[in-house]
């Protein structure tokens, strides 16, 4: 009997987790006999061909479900397995089995769910985390997949989130009421009839958010400020490939800060942009989004703020940025009327399309609680419309109501289902969304419509 | 008589016939699953189809939702050794999990529990129903290791229901060893419901599995394959069905002061006349039909030749 692992799947976990689950879930197995097993199902070989997780898991769940009376749910569709390269992850999500592909998302540095600095070794035997292909042979208590089904229960791998929460989340977003029903559990979420995931396996990253009684009273109660479990991070970065091994890679982030003290945050970060060295190789990139423009921010995401300004302004010779203020008018011709229902919007601030073209990474995005994030997410979908305004201008100007400019964002976007996007990022030609869609998450690349 | 239905009826694994016990198992086992019972007994004596209607039972449980109920089973032997690993090691064959030497009782037990765990998945009541046969095998020490296993499904959010069959008689000291104090974690998470299971005690019963033999489905009836009943549609198997237990209680039950009719000894019963004699005898006469149960009952071994040779040497 081979089981499948299913159990400890959270949502949104990447092939990486699923796979990493199934050999905790089947640890008696030697390699070679679990190989064996899913080779003669799948007609490949499983080490040196990994298949999609999908496949490889609708093999096991055939061969569970030919073993058991009634047969177990089926996994929603995710994305192939290809993980040849290091990842990084959180060591508590480690603790549980879980990896999402968010995680790989260059300028994600902490987890959202703990907070904690996301790593590229494992804290327990100093090794990188295991790639796919030395998974089963690795016992490492952390990293690896022999971990007794006590302990993973007892860590918490179960635990539910709150569905009221989820409740709120789903209202914010689509403006409707929705009812719950007793239905919510494990298996709901698998079901991809369900219009969003409103179960215990809601994405947990993004729900510890807003979720008061959970992630934030713990980490209350331990002594650890807020502000660090944000995603709050404040990138440079040079031109070309990020490679943290470079010297001339540099971070700023939160933490300097707080260890800097706010007196000195001034001084130390002209400190830092002061030496000739560092000058000449800190080439910053371009911020996308102003959220001061959009937020009025308190306290140490002021100083986040102004610190990033700080660094764009002294090298504004590098490049330029484009800081012309067209929002009224830009509101107006479009009649759009969502971004004044937020209270604290001041304006908008739009970069040209060579802006962009320019940036290598460093969406800006900074949260007090989830409901705030959720309103940024919105801006940036808001914002990809916008942009799409400006750089179609031309065609643009022909419609003559937003559900006309609706239309024509939908059709060059190619993107004509509702979806929910969580996270984004721009780099030179591709903007790449993470999208809730029908209770999943997809990633899913766009290329940038031709000028 | 067609191949098939001989092939059924001469193979007891293959013949199955649904009796009113059974029914009242299933009942029982399904009111324990629904008002949330952590387990059960179930106790009878030996013979009595204890084990069969366990395995009848395994496909057709049900939650309140209508949804489907995993079910599992694992019989148990006495040994010479009675280690907590022979439990766990028993058990995880049981699920079909290949054990080696170097596996520990805790590595079993997270691969079982897993097993159990995902077995849950099937209803969103998340239940999962472990049958232990013959738990009277067991060691008082034994038995924690479903107490460990509906702990670890419990954290899981699980609700393990694990239910004991024990043969009565052989079953009377372990009860009276988990009446004790110190047993009391697992009397009352597996023992505090007891169903007692008998084989046929009133000719209703009996009645209603003989009838079985007669239903027709596509114009034919089980007995139809036995014997030929043309020129006697009106004549029913049922029919014998005072005769039969008459003749049981007047020769086995009262002189042996038999509880029940063990379905073991009625399967052979049932073999013997539908097979060897209401073909070849008249059976339209009664003073036949008689002497025909009379010598099925004889041959099914109700009066135990063991018996008879002990008190034969006294």
């Amino acid at each position: 009997m081979i089981n499948s692992g299913v159990l400890l799947i959270k949502p949104y976990a990447s092939g990486y987790s699923r796979l990493r689950c199934f050999h905790i879930v089947n640890h008696l197995y030697r390699s070679p006999q679990l190989a064996n097993a899913l080779t003669a199902r799948l007609r490949e070989q499983y080490r040196t061909h990994l298949p999609s997780g999908t496949a490889l898991y609708q093999a096991v769940t055939t061969m569970q479900q030919e073993a058991l009376t009634q047969g177990v749910t089926t996994l929603p569709d995710d994305e192939p397995l290809t993980y040849s390269k290091p990842i990084k992850c959180c060591p508590e999500c480690a603790a549980i089995g879980y990896h999402t592909p968010i995680f790989d998302i260059p300028w994600c540095r902490f987890c959202p769910v703990h907070g904690a600095l996301l790593r590229r070794n494992c804290p327990s035997c100093r090794q990188p985390w295991r790639t796919l292909s030395d998974l089963a042979s690795n016992s490492c208590h952390l990293c690896g997949t022999q971990i007794p089904f006590k302990e993973l229960t007892a860590r918490g791998a179960f635990q539910s989130f709150d569905y009221h929460k989820v409740q709120e989340i789903f209202t914010l977003r689509t403006g409707q009421q929705v009812t719950m029903h007793s239905g919510l559990d494990t298996r709901t979420h698998l079901d991809t009839t369900y219009p969003i995931a409103l179960n215990s396996e809601f994405f947990p990253s993004l729900l510890n958010h807003g979720c008061q009684n959970g992630v934030q009273s713990a980490l209350r109660a331990s002594g650890v400020k807020l502000e660090r479990t944000l995603a709050l991070t404040t990138t440079v970065t040079p031109y070309g490939k990020p490679d943290p091994s470079q010297p001339s890679y540099h971070r700023l982030e939160i933490d300097e800060i707080e260890s800097a003290g706010k007196r000195n945050v001034a001084s130390r970060i002209y400190h830092l942009l002061g030496k000739p060295k560092r000058l000449r190789q800190i080439r910053p990139g371009l911020a996308l989004f102003d959220w001061e423009e959009f937020y009025l921010l308190n306290g140490i995401e002021q100083i986040a703020y102004h610190l990033w300004w700080a660094l764009v302004d002294r090298h504004r010779k590098g490049y330029e940025v484009y800081r012309r203020d067209p929002t009224p008018d830009l509101f107006t011709r479009a009649g759009l009327s969502e971004l004044p229902a937020i209270p604290s919007v001041k304006r908008l601030v739009i970069l040209e399309q060579r802006h962009i073209d320019d940036l290598q990474e460093g969406v800006f995005l900074v949260s007090r609680n989830f409901a705030e994030l959720m309103y940024k997410i919105e801006l940036i979908n808001f914002f990809k419309r916008v942009w799409c305004f400006v750089s179609h201008r031309q065609r643009l100007s022909s419609c003559l109501s937003i559900a006309e400019i609706d239309q024509y964002v939908q059709a060059v976007f190619r993107s004509d289902d509702g979806y929910f996007p969580t996270l984004l990022r721009l780099d030179k030609h591709t903007l790449s969304c993470v999208l809730i869609k029908n209770s999943l998450a997809l990633d899913i690349q766009r290329r940038l419509p031709p000028q | 008589m067609t191949d098939g239905m001989a092939s059924v009826i001469n193979n007891p694994h293959r013949f199955y016939i649904e009796t009113p016990m059974i029914q009242g198992l299933h009942d029982k086992v399904t009111q324990w699953l629904w008002c949330g019972f952590t387990g059960g007994l179930v106790v009878g004596e030996a013979r009595t189809g204890k084990t069969r209607a366990v395995r009848a039972l395994q496909s057709p449980l049900l939650t309140r939702d209508q949804e489907p109920v995993s079910v599992h089973r694992v019989a148990y032997g006495l040994r010479d050794r009675q280690t907590l690993r022979d439990a766990w090691v028993k058990l995880a064959e049981s699920i079909g999990i290949s054990v080696s030497p170097r596996h520990t009782a805790g590595m079993l037990a997270s691969q079982i529990v897993t097993f159990l765990a995902e077995s849950s998945l099937s209803n969103r009541d998340r239940q999962v129903v472990l049958f232990v046969d013959e738990c009277q095998f067991l060691t008082l020490d034994q038995l924690n290791v479903f107490a460990e296993i509906y702990n670890d499904l419990s954290e899981a959010g699980i609700n393990g229901v694990i239910i004991f069959i024990a043969n009565s008689i052989q079953f009377e000291g372990m009860a009276k060893k988990l009446l004790k104090p110190e047993y009391s974690y697992l009397r009352e998470r597996f023992f505090a419901n007891a169903h007692e299971f008998f084989g046929f005690r009133k000719a209703s019963e009996l009645k209603s599995v003989l009838k079985q033999f007669d239903a027709k489905h596509n114009g034919t009836s089980m007995l139809d394959s036995f014997i030929d009943t043309s020129g006697q549609e009106t004549w029913r198997l049922s029919s014998l069905t005072e005769l039969i237990w008459d003749i049981y209680i007047e020769e086995y039950q009262k002189p042996r002061q038999i509880t029940s009719w063990g379905m073991e000894y009625f399967y052979r019963f049932i073999k013997i006349l539908i097979q060897d004699y209401l073909p070849h005898y008249d059976f339209r006469d009664s003073g036949n039909c008689e002497a025909m149960i009379a010598n099925s009952l004889e041959a099914s071994g109700l009066n135990p030749t063991l018996e008879n040779l002990t008190k034969k040497y006294r």
